[in-house]
Parts: C-alpha cells; structure tokens; sequence
C-alpha cells in the first residue's frame, strides 16, 4: 500500500549512506549461499532440477496460503496450495523484534521462507505478495536467501485472527539485520494471502 | 606594523570564517527541506492511515449492504472485511505511521472508536438479509464510525497546514535567529578584522608622514643650525681677517709678511667654505632671490678663464675657453657660481690633461660643457657625486680644497634656475658636466655688466650719501669720528685700530644705548656710522635711524651682517644705508671710509 511504500522511500532516504554496506554485505551472503549450495550439490551429486519430482501433498483444512507463478511442484493446477498444518510442518523459525505497527516487541513464529520457496521449486527472481485487502508488494527472492525470512503462523505464540493482521503475516529480522530496519517494512506484508513468483 | 606572517593568519582566519559561516548557511538550509520533507511525509502517513481504515469502513459497508441485498456476498466475506476494518484501528493507536494522529486527536476518540467494534462484531454475527432493523442499525453505527475517521483523515490533512505550519515556522525562526547570529558574529569578526588591517594601513601611512614631517622638521632644524653656526664662525673669522690685514700693515719684514699671507689665505679658504655652507642653506630655505636676464655666455667665460688661469697653470693643466657669441636666459650671478663650481671642481679633480670651458648649440637650447680629460666617475656614483659631502675616495687626495660641497650647490641651484644639468663620463677617460639652459630672447634685458665674484659687492658696497658739510662739527673736537656699534669686543677692537690705521679716529658702543648716550651725553658727532646688524636689542638699522633722528641729520651709515636675509639689504638700501657683509676686510673697511670723503 502507497502508505507504506511513502513510509520507506522517506526512510531510505533519511539513512541513505547505509546501502553501500548492505549491497556488499547482501552480496557476500549470496556468496555464502552458492558456496554452501554447491558444496551440498557436489557432496549429494543431486542436479538443481530434481526437486521438480517433489511432490506437494494436498490440504485438508482451510487454505490461508496459494503460491503460484515460476513454481514447479504443485498440489493443484498452476499452484501450491496450503493449510496451516502444512505451514507448520516445515522447520519452525522465530524472530523477535520491534515493528513500526506497534508500540511492544512481537515475536513472531513460523516456516522460513525459503524453505517454503524450495518445497514449490520457486525459479524466478522476485515474489508478489498480495494480502486479503490487495495490498501488493514486491519481494526479491534473493531477500529469502539473504535474511531469515519467516512466514509467520503465530504472533506472540498465537494464531493470528484477521483483525491481527493474520493469518499470515511475512517477517523480516528488523532488530537483528540493523541494514534492513527501513527498507523491509514496506515488504512486511500482513493478512498474507498469496504469493506469486515471478 | 602587519608583518606577512600575521597577515596570512588573518587571511586563515577570515577565510575558516567564511566557510563557516558558508557550511553554517548550508547546513540551516539543508535542515529546513529535511525537516519540511520528513513532517510532510509523517503527515501524509498519518492521514493514509486513518484514510486506509476509512476505506476498510466503506468495504465494511458495501459488503454489508451487498449481503443485506441478497447478493453474492457470503456473510463470512463480511465477517472477513470486518475483520480487516478491526485490523486498521490499532494502528491509529499505536503504528508509527499514525504518530501525528495521536499528536492531534484526543486519545479518547481513537479509543472511543475501538470500544464500538466488540459491539459492531456481534450485530454483524447475527446479522441476516432479512433484519433490517439490524441492518439500519449497523449502517449506522459504522456511518458514525466512518465520519469519525473522515474527521481524523481532515483534521490532520487541515493541521498539516496550520499546526504544522507553526511548529515548522518555530523551528525556522530558530534556525532563521541561529543563522543570524551567525552572521551577525562571522560579520563583526569580518569587519573588525578589515578594520584592524585599514588601521593597521592607515597608522602606516600617518606614520611615514609624521616621518616626513621630522625629516622636514629635521633639516629646516639643520638649516638654522647651519645658517647660526656660520654667523657665530663669521663673528671670530671677521676679527682675525681685520687683525691679519692690520698686522700686514705693520710688518716690515718679508720673511714675516709671507708667513701673514699664508695666513690670510687660509682664512680666505675659510670664508669660501663657510660661504658654500651658507650657500646650501640659502638655497634650502629658498631665500636665494632670481633675477633673469639676458647673459653674454663670452663674458662669462672670459671671467672664467681669468678667475682659473692661474690655478690651472699651477697644476700643469692646460685651461681652453672656446668662445661664443649666445646670450642665455639664466640669472648671471648664479650661473657663474654653477659655471665656477663646475670648473674648480674639474680642475681640483684632474692631474694632467686639459679643462675645456665651451658652449654649444641645440636647437632652442644650449649646452654648456666643462670637460676634463680627468679620472672620470664611474656610472655607480654618478648620480651620488652631486649629493653633499660626497666624495670620490682618493687616499691621496686631502680635504684642503674643500668637502664636495661645490657639487651639490650646483645641482640645487641648477634646480633653482630651472636648467637641467647632464653628466657624461667614462672612469679614466674624463668627465663632461654640463648646464642645458635656454637661450635668451633678443628683446632680453642685458645682464649688468661683469659682476664680481661676489654678490656682496654687487651692487657697489657703499652707496653712502655725503655726509652734509659743517654741520657735524661737534664743540669738543669730537666730531668726524667714526663710530662703531659693535657688541663683539674684539671686532670693535680689531676696527677700532683698523680705522686708526686709515688715519681716522673711531669711537666704540657695544649697543644702540651706548651710542645714543655718547651722541647725547658727550656731544659726539659721528661722520660715519658702522653697525653690526645684529645687536642686542634692536638691530643696527633701527640703531642708525635712531641716531639720524638724534642728530636730525643723515649721517653716513654702513652696515654690517653676517646674515644672509635679502631683507636686510633692501632694507639698508631704503633708508641709504651702505652694506657690508662680513667677514669684512681691511679693503672694505678703506672703501667705506675713503667713499665718504673728509670733507
């Protein structure tokens, strides 16, 4: 939404002489992130496109999350689909911190997004998040490799009702990864619905 | 007094002080589109944010409205924009974004509208298409809420404007002030130092003028000291050249006589000196009085000639005068003292060869050279020759003719007569002094005919009227003497017995008083009066007017002074007075008694 879109164009404008640091520190985790992929490949000898046999299953409760778009592995057509039971399958992750929404700390739990991106297979470069009021931001793939991302489940160990900006909200380590405090907010997409990768 | 070390720290500190006082400017102004920027974005914020609930009230309520209408709205996509609309309040309360919000909103409004949603909730759950009471209800409630936003979204859009507006203007005002002072001190500190730097300058200035008043202070001082000290030397001088002349007279004695020759030249080199000294004073305090004429250039250096003849003789140099029929617009008197000079010097200066007096040509001008075949000036001391005191060091060559006076009373009174002087020499080969001066109209009057030497004897020394016949006769035999007003004692003295000499009888007052006493008291009658100009009290004028009143006759008087005031003689001659200037000598003395006869 254009609110928060104005809210960070305004911080990064304040802050400014930070980029050049996080463009490098961001590229030295890319960096990291081949090194350690391409170990795993040569130690597993697994081509990159094998995860296209995964198979997703299907979901038996309410879908809160449909992934569509440069995917490869599906449990309907064109998309993946999921309930909160297969949200919370995945490795549960928490973080910790302050927000621009709120006057406490909150802590939010739930599946890192990446791996999330890699159980749909995911080969574009960006992600559009779309949430229950269409608001609509657009997330570098790579922000999932750089930065422990998580797809929030719970707030302050609760499920999140839709009058707390739930069922999924996206977090973004906004204490612990200072170079981020005023470019991820606007990305810190609440009531998520949808992704699509593109 | 700035030295450059200080000036470049004031440069350092005036230029640190504009860039100041220029990043102090850049940085307010920098400061004042930040601060309008970031409170223009905190407002747009917070109205969006109440605007965002607006709008999640207006979905609310279509969604409401669509449901109570039977159409294809389920009441869980109500319940889900409810929802929705629940999740937007609490960001008014707490978000970031909302801050100018709560800054302008009363807590209790923003909370008032929460404590209504637990009620809106359970309507909407139970609401169904058919209730229409419960519809028009929750239509209301959420209408009322919706207005409520609509009054935060316009109050803050109306404060971005005025409260705003204040509290920007403050915080310029602030700046605005600080930037004042700022300039107001950079300014002062400017201007202080400017002005230490013009004061510095101007102190300079007062300074090398105050100089130059010393200087001039200084050599007036000199002058009058010269002009003195040349009068009190005159006093001594004028005894000892009476007395020589006197002891000549009496000396029989050739051996002897030479040795008073001897004596009276040295005292006549004296004079000479002391007359250049006073010279250079005249010419400094600008009491040399120029009288143009029409000047025979040939006469004069014929003059030249018989003047020098002899002394080049003596040192074996052979002196050629080459003849010249021009006249030249000069004063004679002062150009034969240049010309006299300029020879003298070219004959003391050169040891064998030749010294050429000649004149020529150019154009309306005309050149007079004095050319020596002498050692010549080296370029470096060229223009130093004609400085006082100056001379050329020659060990071998003693002070005895003088101490390089002659050039500088050149120079000065070439300036005087407004000639320009030139001067050509090589080392070795010899000099050429020469006078560029006009030549003389034709309708010029003739310079007076041969002047001598000496001013002082130009014009005649005694023009003394004749004394009147019989009526000087005093009873005591008293009368036809002469008498002397002198307060020096040994001048009295030493004419006294000159005056005996001549056969004449002479009667002494060492003042005015004294004289008039003895015309008074003892019936003297005076056939000639010789005053000392200088005598305590009033001076010899007014002492011989004093005496001709007395007497009620105009009994010769001579005058005589060692000043060098032209007053004094036109003041001498006024009154018919004769003028003697001293040192006199016996010959002067003779004159003025042999020229007013015994009658």
């Amino acid at each position: 939404m254009p609110a928060r879109f104005w809210m960070g164009s305004y911080r990064a404008k304040a802050i400014g002489g930070g980029n050049a640091a996080a463009a490098f520190l961001r590229g030295f985790r890319r960096f990291q992130t081949l090194c350690v992929a391409m170990l795993a490949l040569s130690v597993l000898g697994v081509p990159p496109g094998s995860a296209e046999s995964r198979s997703i299953p299907a979901p038996t409760g309410e879908v809160i999350l449909t992934v569509s778009g440069a995917i490869e592995n599906t449990n309907a057509p064109g998309e993946a689909r999921f309930d909160l039971a297969m949200l919370e399958a995945l490795p549960s992750h928490e973080i910790v911190t302050s927000t621009p929404w709120s006057k406490d700390t909150l802590t939010f739990t739930g599946p890192l997004a990446r791996d999330l991106m890699d159980l749909v297979g995911a080969t574009g470069n960006t992600v559009r998040a779309i949430a229950l009021n269409d608001y609509k931001s657009e997330i570098p793939l790579s922000d999932f490799e750089n930065y422990d991302v998580v797809i929030a489940v719970k707030l302050n160990g609760s499920y999140m009702r839709i009058r707390d900006k739930g069922p999924l909200w996206i977090a973004y380590p906004l204490d612990q990864v200072p170079e981020i405090r005023e470019s991820a907010p606007p990305k810190m997409v609440w009531q998520l619905t949808r992704l699509v990768v593109e | 007094m700035t030295t450059p070390s200080r000036r470049i720290l004031t440069r350092t500190v005036i230029a640190i002080v504009a860039l100041l006082f220029a990043s102090a400017g850049f940085v307010s102004l920098w400061r004042l589109v930040e601060e309008r920027d970031r409170s223009l974005e905190l407002f747009r914020a917070g109205s969006w944010t109440a605007v965002q609930a607006e709008i999640e009230a207006l979905r609310l309520l279509d969604s409401i409205t669509a449901f109570h209408h039977g159409e294809e709205v389920s009441h869980e996509e109500v319940l889900r924009r409810f929802e929705i609309f629940w999740s937007r309040i609490p960001l008014l309360l707490e978000g970031e974004e909302a801050v100018i919000v709560r800054q302008l909103m009363p807590q209790q409004k923003i909370e008032n509208l929460f404590a209504q949603l637990p009620r809106i909730e359970r309507a909407i759950r139970v609401l169904t298409p058919t209730d229409e009471a419960g519809y028009q209800m929750l239509r209301a409630d959420l209408e009322r809420i919706r207005s409520a936003l609509h009054d935060i979204v316009l109050s803050v859009m109306a404060h971005d404007t005025a409260v705003e507006n204040k509290e920007r203007m403050i915080r310029s005002y602030t700046e605005i002030f600080a930037s004042f002072m700022l300039v107001i001190v950079c300014g002062s500190l400017l201007l202080m130092m400017l002005l230490r730097e013009l004061r510095g300058s101007s102190r300079l200035l007062e300074q090398s003028q105050q100089a130059a008043r010393e200087a001039a202070e200084a050599n007036r001082s000199k002058s009058r000291f010269l002009a003195a000290a040349s009068h009190d030397l005159r006093q001594p001088l004028n005894a000892l050249s009476l007395l020589l002349g006197l002891l000549r007279s009496r000396v029989k004695d050739p051996s002897s006589e030479e040795l008073i020759e001897r004596g009276q030249e040295s005292l006549a080199r004296i004079a000479k000196q002391l007359d250049s000294y006073l010279d250079i004073t005249k010419l400094d305090t600008g009491r040399i009085p120029v009288e143009r004429t029409a000047v025979p250039v040939g006469a004069m250096f014929r003059r030249l000639a018989d003047m020098f003849v002899e002394e080049a003789q003596r040192k074996g140099l052979r002196l050629r005068v080459v003849d010249c029929n021009l006249r030249v617009d000069s004063d004679s008197f002062l150009l034969e003292r240049i010309l006299t000079n300029l020879v003298a010097n070219a004959i003391r200066y050169t040891e064998r060869g030749s010294v050429l007096i000649g004149a020529r040509r150019r154009g309306s001008e005309i050149r007079i050279d004095v050319i020596d075949t002498g050692p010549g000036i080296a370029p470096e001391h060229q223009a130093a020759v004609f400085d006082e005191f100056f001379q050329i060091a020659n060990p071998g060559r003693e002070y005895a003719e003088g101490h390089g006076l002659g050039l500088s009373i050149v120079r000065r009174l070439v300036a005087l007569l407004g000639h320009r002087l030139e001067l050509q020499s090589t080392p070795g080969r010899g000099s050429r002094f020469s006078v560029v001066l006009g030549i003389a109209d034709k309708t010029a009057p003739l310079a007076a005919p041969a002047p001598e030497g000496e001013r002082k004897a130009n014009p005649p020394p005694v023009p003394i009227a004749p004394a009147p016949a019989g009526d000087a006769h005093g009873p005591d035999g008293h009368d036809r003497a002469v008498l002397i007003i002198e307060n020096d004692a040994l001048i009295a003295m030493s004419m006294s017995v000159m005056i005996g000499e001549l056969g004449e009888r002479a009667i002494t007052a060492t003042s005015t008083e004294t004289a008039i006493d003895l015309v008074t008291e003892q019936q003297i009658r005076p056939r000639l009066i010789i005053a000392d100009y200088r005598l305590p009290g009033r001076n010899g004028i007014d002492a011989v007017d004093a005496l001709r009143r007395l007497l009620s006759t105009d009994i010769p008087a001579c005058i005589i002074t060692g000043d060098v005031d032209p007053n004094v003689k036109s003041r001498a001659f006024e009154r018919n007075i004769g003028y003697l200037s001293k040192p006199i000598t016996p010959g002067d003395l003779r004159s003025v008694i042999v020229g007013t006869g015994q009658s």
